[in-house]
């Protein structure tokens, strides 16, 4: 594993328990440091509100020239969040810098969520909502926010329930 | 921060990567975080390594923004357009970072020996009786604040000692830190020798700017008389200029002659800087040239040559950004180029390893991987959770208890929050 990248993945984590921005953390999986785990909380007032949406960022070599994978792992309801959790965010794309680091991402990750860039959306029905029917908006988005609450099976049997309901 | 951490995460931490927050905070170290910070790179933050900087005025190690340039033209931190033809050695820089290389573990120490006796105070506060003694060195002072048990030895040491104290601040005027500070350089003299901050010479201290203008060229000169400056000083101009004009070139713009080997062994002449080349006007052949050039293999296909010798450029470009006397020898170069090539090998072909190798499909089963990692989860969740007033969180569920566990440095955000949160307010209603 290359040193540079490794090294520089310990120091995010040290700024990043060290010194958190409010309302996101993350570490990385106990034997993979590539591999990362991070939750970041709905920021407050905004329909997220109270969410404890769980995310994964995966790292190659090739950081911090390269940005990271980062998939929510939690279901979302967001207008620039693909339906498979990953995100439509132009930092983690071609708008990414090499001085970038975790703390970063997951700050504009956060703020994303509180400010939905409804130009490119990768959930069209969000996006529309988010524009025309903000109460539905709001009430779907809240729907994933008590969700992001439950353990992973439950929330797997709630979809499934879900899934049933919508098809029968 | 000790809620996330566990056995594995905490050999993370305590791995020997010095980082900024290995200073106390700023209400018991002011600013020594900062200094740590302030001379690092910010691409790859570590303390800066060959140090230059752009047009915009941001300094990088010259490795890394090299490396970035060749993405993307433009200032990693501000995005303004940017070229390696910009770059410039930010010397004052580098010798700022050697200094507080040397001495930063002493400053750890001694930040970490004040956050004892802070503690320990505190400690004398609740029983003030024990070992009072022990803490006092010097004086009667009631004022605990004040007794630094440290720093006064260290001070009367040096005021002690005048003479060389003077002698040591005058040198430091030079940008280069002198190894023997038995024979510091005395700008008085003129006959004195001193070292070159580039080249390393020794040469006469009067004439060292001219000596630098000239890319290291000129070393000796009639030393004018030092004493009258006034009268000579129309003659001292047109000297600098007049020689500036005849000598000034910048070494990276004598590409007419191909002379660089070994640029650690050469003192006389600033090695140049190896050209960027349009491989795609060349044929196999001269792609196979160039890397024979440089003692580099020519294994693997054209594409291979190519990116070999495109790594081999910068890094041995970013070298030269280096003071010679810390600039790696070709063959050290050449352990890193192929170091790269394997870490590459590694990264772009399967590798053998099953965890870190590749992005995609790490994670199929996103229900599984999250039953598994529960326990980290829950933690990662409490460390995250925003400090806040009871009366907010108590609205919207029962876990007031855990509020206070979050971290302040939310305010700042929080005018973003409500303005934002006033914009829902409005559409709400509107729709």
């Amino acid at each position: 594993m290359s040193t540079n990248c490794r090294r520089r993945l310990i120091r995010d984590f040290k700024r990043l328990s060290t010194d958190p921005p409010g309302g996101i953390s993350g570490s990385p999986c106990p034997d993979n440091i590539m591999l990362w785990n991070a939750v970041i909380f709905g920021p407050a007032d905004t329909p997220f509100e109270d969410g404890t949406f769980k995310l994964l960022l995966t790292f190659d070599e090739s950081y911090p020239n390269k940005p990271p994978t980062v998939k929510f792992l939690s279901r979302m309801f967001h207008p620039n969040v693909y339906a498979n959790g990953e995100l439509c965010l132009d930092i983690l794309q071609n708008r990414w810098s090499p001085t970038y680091d975790v703390a970063a991402i997951l700050t504009s990750i956060q703020s994303l969520l509180h400010d939905p860039n409804p130009n490119s959306p990768a959930n069209a029905e969000a996006a529309q909502l988010y524009r025309e029917n903000m109460k539905e908006y709001v009430r779907r988005v809240r729907a994933t926010v008590e969700e992001s609450w439950l353990d992973p099976e439950e929330q797997q049997a709630m979809n499934a329930a879900e899934g049933s309901a919508a098809s029968g | 921060m000790n809620t996330i951490s566990n056995m594995a995460q905490l050999d993370l931490l305590a791995a020997d990567v010095p980082d900024p927050t290995d200073f106390p905070p700023s209400d018991i170290a002011p600013g020594l975080r900062l200094l740590d910070e302030a001379l690092r790179c910010s691409v790859c933050h570590e303390l800066y390594d060959a140090p230059v900087t752009l047009n915009c005025g941001h300094c990088f190690c010259s490795l890394c923004v090299r490396n970035c340039l060749k993405d993307k033209e433009e200032c990693p931190s501000c995005r303004k357009q940017a070229s390696d033809t910009q770059l410039r050695k930010n010397v004052a820089l580098e010798s700022a970072v050697k200094a507080w290389a040397a001495a930063r573990e002493f400053t750890l120490r001694l930040a970490k020996q004040e956050v004892q006796r802070l503690s320990k105070n505190a400690l004398e506060e609740i029983h003030p009786r024990k070992r009072r003694r022990s803490a006092r060195t010097s004086g009667g002072s009631s004022s605990d604040e004040v007794e630094i048990v440290e720093g006064p030895s260290t001070l009367a040491i040096q005021r002690r000692q005048p003479v060389p104290n003077m002698k040591k601040q005058r040198s430091n005027k030079s940008p280069r830190i002198p190894d023997t500070p038995s024979t510091p350089p005395t700008p008085g003299s003129s006959d004195d020798l001193i070292d070159c901050p580039v080249c390393q010479q020794r040469v006469p201290f009067q004439i060292i700017n001219q000596h630098i203008d000239s890319s290291c060229k000129l070393t000796d000169a009639p030393p004018p008389s030092p004493r009258k400056p006034k009268g000579k000083a129309k003659q001292e101009w047109s000297k600098i200029l007049g020689g500036a004009a005849a000598l000034g070139r910048r070494p990276n713009k004598e590409r007419d002659k191909e002379r660089v080997k070994s640029p650690a062994a050469q003192h006389d002449d600033e090695p140049e800087y190896l050209p960027t080349v349009s491989y795609h006007t060349l044929k196999d052949r001269r792609v196979q040239e160039l890397l024979n050039e440089h003692g580099l293999p020519t294994t693997g296909d054209r594409h291979a040559w190519v990116r070999r010798h495109q790594k081999w450029v910068t890094l041995y470009n970013a070298n030269l950004d280096r003071t010679p006397s810390d600039r790696h020898m070709p063959d050290q170069l050449r352990r890193e180029l192929q170091k790269w090539e394997a870490s590459e090998g590694a990264a772009s072909g399967g590798g053998s390893a099953g965890l870190g190798k590749k992005k995609a499909g790490e994670v199929t089963d996103v229900v599984a991987y999250q039953t598994a990692h529960k326990a980290e989860f829950a933690k990662l969740v409490e460390a995250a959770r925003p400090k806040r007033s009871p009366q907010a969180s108590q609205t919207h569920n029962g876990r007031t208890e855990d509020a206070k566990n979050g971290t302040g440095q939310r305010e700042q955000s929080n005018g973003d929050v409500s303005t934002q949160a006033q914009g829902v307010a409005d559409r709400l209603a509107a729709g």
